[in-house]
């Protein structure tokens, strides 16, 4: 996986999500396999702690290779990953499979008398609390891995475990088990994967590009290592940080394209001449006013167009967020 | 920290229910369970073949070829169960006889029951009344002429069967010519074990060969065309339900009759063959005969229901020569898809003269005088209903052939084993359920198997079959089928970010200008 190919746009929200939601499935398809081949080794009143413990491991080690690969981490990293989150994540959400069944057991009225008469049930009213508890124990445990909120990732867990008893349960009534389990695996992957991490925006930088004139296809990178800076482009003829000619509408000092500390993007119009942002259904006018004691400015998203000068004197820029690995070629 | 790892993997490994000490095995191609069957003690038995090892003992007596079509089979999506049985004397497989309809087909409610988790399983349709539909089917395996069988013919030889009906035959000629037929000769004697032995009933009941300390068991086809032609219609009238429950109980329990059964371990059939009605006197009417039936049914009942016999409970068929005098028998009232169901539900209960007789209860049989009931035929429905207790097959014709038929079937061919295949509904499967089968033909024994299937997945399911109770197998490659599809929309997917961001991104790309075009 690479994050050439996640993109700074709504992909970057989903893409974690589909692989995570991929591992779970291939985990699963494991699963079958295993049974297939060898048979089952447990107990058939186990069969449900087993499934919820590799909807762990899959998502566990989907969870690894996403952040693993698309941050770049070493080996020792991948190591420990798959180790913590990955087995880890077999047994924590065995262990709270198991638990829930006991929960079930003694706080569900009719559980025991139904489980005394049939020791093998499949109903999600007596299923239920092992769901959430799985996701409950996962989520803790993938919150301690990640050194993130405890709490949030409880909570994720639970909509994990949540979001796949319903799905089984669905698809359970109109198909069958076999595609039940299908699809509470994709459930309970898409929702981890969702909720729980993001493509981060420090995998990305800013990047101004020059779209028009004789500096056609130039980009400069906006931050070079993730602090607050500010780039200024302009006809300056000298250490200027993106140099355009002035015969292409471009003023000394024109515009400043400022990041701070939390990667936050923002357009600052330091010139007297035409000074616009252009984006989808919005044009801004940044031209500097001398009665104003600042000059105007504006936060800036990826594909906002900036033009410098006006008519045939125009050049325009684009700001474009892109992997921070990218080269300034 | 030890101590800890243990009870968490304890709590991990179980679940909420118990299983309790028995072994598990897993049926093939599935996640399902099974334990071990648990048969009724007693002499005769019915094995389930719940097990690899159970099958493999079908396999090593060489009435099986292939492990897979005996061992059990559940379909948790689809409702289905298939299970192979087979019925032990003292430890001893024995082979039992199947009889099919003119169709072909087997009715497997007049050999085995079968309850699934308590509520029984018949073949109907979905719209009988509980709109569940089941389906049952029997198939018997490995074929055997070994099997012995005592074929009991019970001739009606009342005044009656020496009408010829306008065909220029007498009744018992048509009857002589039909039991003659080399087809019906050579399913009767298809063992060198079998036996033929010939009683005629009119109003008291003789048999063949003349002696009365002793009856004859005809071992030869020559003996038997001596008898079967010296038969004469010179009864008068028709004690049929003695005539049965002679046959049934009184001639099967002779020393010599019984000593053959037990030694040989033969099926005992009796055939019951008459053209009218059981009547002792002109003044019967129709319903007086309710009585008497029910006192033959309920001593055929407990035949078929005494396991300490040493003997298998003989099956009785009935042919009725002529034409239905009751033709609406079993009066009932409703769509054909429910008929079956209702009449086999009716043939369940003890007949009153209402329910044997219709709007005929009063109708005298065979009065001095004037048409009687008799005049329009037979008595079907005492003959359905015997044959029905009896576990065997009522038939009524005029034609020949249709009496060849009768005959065969009754001298069924024997199998070693059966397999037996249900759907109901698939919901039912959703927990460990008990399947209990009991014999309703040939001894009275039952034997229940526990299955535990799956409860969170599965191995995909068969392919249905049009048709059959049971589909294919499905293989372990189909799983490819859901999931490869699956990934490749997830990675799809997962390109899609990056493919419309670059498309987007070249379809609005502004084309360079050069600095003469700023002027």
């Amino acid at each position: 996986m690479n994050i050439r190919l996640v993109p700074f746009t709504w992909a970057r929200h989903i893409h974690a999500a589909l692989v995570v939601m991929a591992a779970t499935l291939l985990g699963y398809w494991g699963l079958l396999a295993l049974c297939a081949l060898q048979g089952p080794f447990w107990s058939p009143t186990a069969d449900l702690n087993v499934l919820l413990g590799v909807f762990g491991l899959g998502s566990g080690v989907g969870a690894v290779l996403v952040q693993g690969s698309l941050e770049s981490k070493p080996g020792t990293w991948w190591r420990k990953g798959l180790l913590w989150a990955a087995l880890g994540g077999f047994v924590s959400a065995h262990l709270g499979a198991g638990l829930g069944a006991y929960v079930t057991a003694f706080a569900v009225p009719g559980a025991s008398e139904a489980y005394a008469v049939a020791p093998v049930l499949s109903v999600l009213k007596y299923s239920i609390a092992s769901f959430v508890c799985a996701g409950l124990f996962f989520g803790l445990l993938m919150g301690w891995w990640r050194k993130a909120s405890l709490a949030l990732y409880a909570c994720v867990g639970i909509v994990c475990g949540l979001g796949a008893a319903m799905t089984w349960h669905l698809t359970a009534g109109i198909v069958d088990l076999y595609a039940a389990a299908a699809a509470a695996a994709m459930a309970w992957g898409g929702a981890f994967g969702l909720l729980a991490w993001v493509v981060p925006r420090r995998l990305y930088s800013g990047w101004v590009r020059v779209l028009s004139g004789s500096r056609f296809g130039v980009r400069v990178r906006v931050d070079d290592d993730g602090d607050a800076s500010e780039l200024v482009a302009g006809h300056y003829p000298r250490g200027m940080d993106l140099w355009l000619p002035a015969e292409e509408g471009v003023r000394e000092m024109h515009l400043s394209v400022a990041v701070d500390s939390e990667q936050n993007y923002k357009a600052r119009g330091l010139s007297l001449y035409p000074t616009r942002v252009t984006r989808s259904l919005e044009k801004l006018d940044l031209r500097y006013d001398p009665a104003r004691p600042l000059p105007l400015e504006t936060p800036l998203r990826s594909g906002d167009l900036l033009e410098l000068g006006d008519g045939q004197a125009q050049t325009v820029l684009e700001f474009v967020m892109l992997p921070r690995q990218e080269d300034a070629s | 920290m030890i101590r800890w790892l243990l009870a968490a993997g304890i709590i991990g490994c179980a679940g909420p229910g118990e299983l309790g000490d028995g072994d598990l095995e897993r049926l093939p191609g599935s996640l399902t369970r099974v334990e071990e069957s648990n048969p009724d003690p007693g002499r005769f038995q019915l094995e389930l073949m719940a097990t690899e090892g159970d099958c493999q003992q079908l396999k090593n007596e060489g009435v099986l070829e292939r492990l897979d079509d005996c061992l059990p089979r559940v379909e948790t999506g689809n409702g289905t169960v298939r299970l192979a049985y087979r019925l032990l004397d003292g430890g001893v497989p024995l082979a039992l006889p199947v009889q099919r309809d003119v169709q072909g087909r087997i009715d497997p409610h007049r050999f085995i029951s079968v309850s699934h988790e308590g509520d029984d399983v018949r073949d109907r349709p979905e719209s009988a009344g509980t709109g569940i539909e089941q389906r049952l089917q029997l198939i018997p395996h490995g074929e055997t002429t070994e099997a012995a069988q005592l074929f009991v013919l019970l001739i009606d030889r009342s005044n009656s069967m020496r009408n010829d009906d306008g065909t220029g035959t007498s009744r018992l000629q048509r009857v002589q010519q039909a039991l003659l037929t080399r087809s019906v000769v050579e399913r009767f004697f298809s063992s060198d074990k079998n036996r033929v032995m010939v009683l005629s009933f009119a109003q008291d009941v003789r048999a063949s060969g003349g002696d009365s300390r002793q009856l004859e068991l005809i071992d030869n086809p020559t003996r038997f065309h001596e008898v079967i032609t010296g038969l004469r219609a010179d009864g008068t009238w028709t004690h049929l339900y003695d005539a049965v429950a002679n046959a049934t109980a009184r001639a099967i329990k002779r020393p010599e009759v019984e000593g053959y059964l037990r030694e040989e371990k033969a099926l005992p059939t009796v055939i019951a063959l008459t053209d009218g009605f059981d009547n002792q006197n002109n003044a019967e009417s129709c319903g007086d005969n309710a009585a008497g039936l029910r006192r033959l049914l309920k001593l055929l009942d407990r035949q078929r229901s005494q396991v300490s016999t040493e003997i298998l409970a003989p099956v009785v068929y009935t042919v009725g020569l002529g034409t239905p005098a009751l033709p609406d028998f079993p009066y009932i009232n409703g769509d054909s898809e429910n008929r079956e169901f209702l009449r086999l539900q009716k043939l369940a209960q003890n007949p009153t003269p209402a329910g044997l007789c219709g709007e005929n209860a009063d109708t005298v049989i065979d009065p001095p005088s004037g048409p009687g009931l008799e005049d329009r035929g037979i008595d079907n429905a005492s003959l359905e209903w015997i044959a029905a207790r009896g576990g065997g097959r009522a038939v009524i014709t005029t034609d020949r052939s249709e009496l060849v038929q009768a005959f065969e079937r009754a001298a069924a061919k024997r199998y070693e084993w059966f397999e037996l295949q249900y759907h109901t509904d698939p919901t039912d499967f959703r927990q460990s359920f008990e399947v209990t089968l009991k014999t309703k033909a040939y001894a009275d024994t039952q034997a229940s198997i526990r299955f535990h299937p799956a409860s969170a997945f599965d191995l995909p399911e068969a392919q249905a079959s049009v048709g059959a109770v049971m589909g294919a197998a499905a293989p372990f490659r189909s799983t490819a089928a859901l999931f490869l599809p699956l990934l490749g929309v997830l990675i799809s997917l997962a390109f899609l970010g990056a493919a419309t961001f670059n498309l987007r991104r070249a379809l609005s790309r502004e084309t360079p200008r050069s600095s003469k075009d700023s002027g």
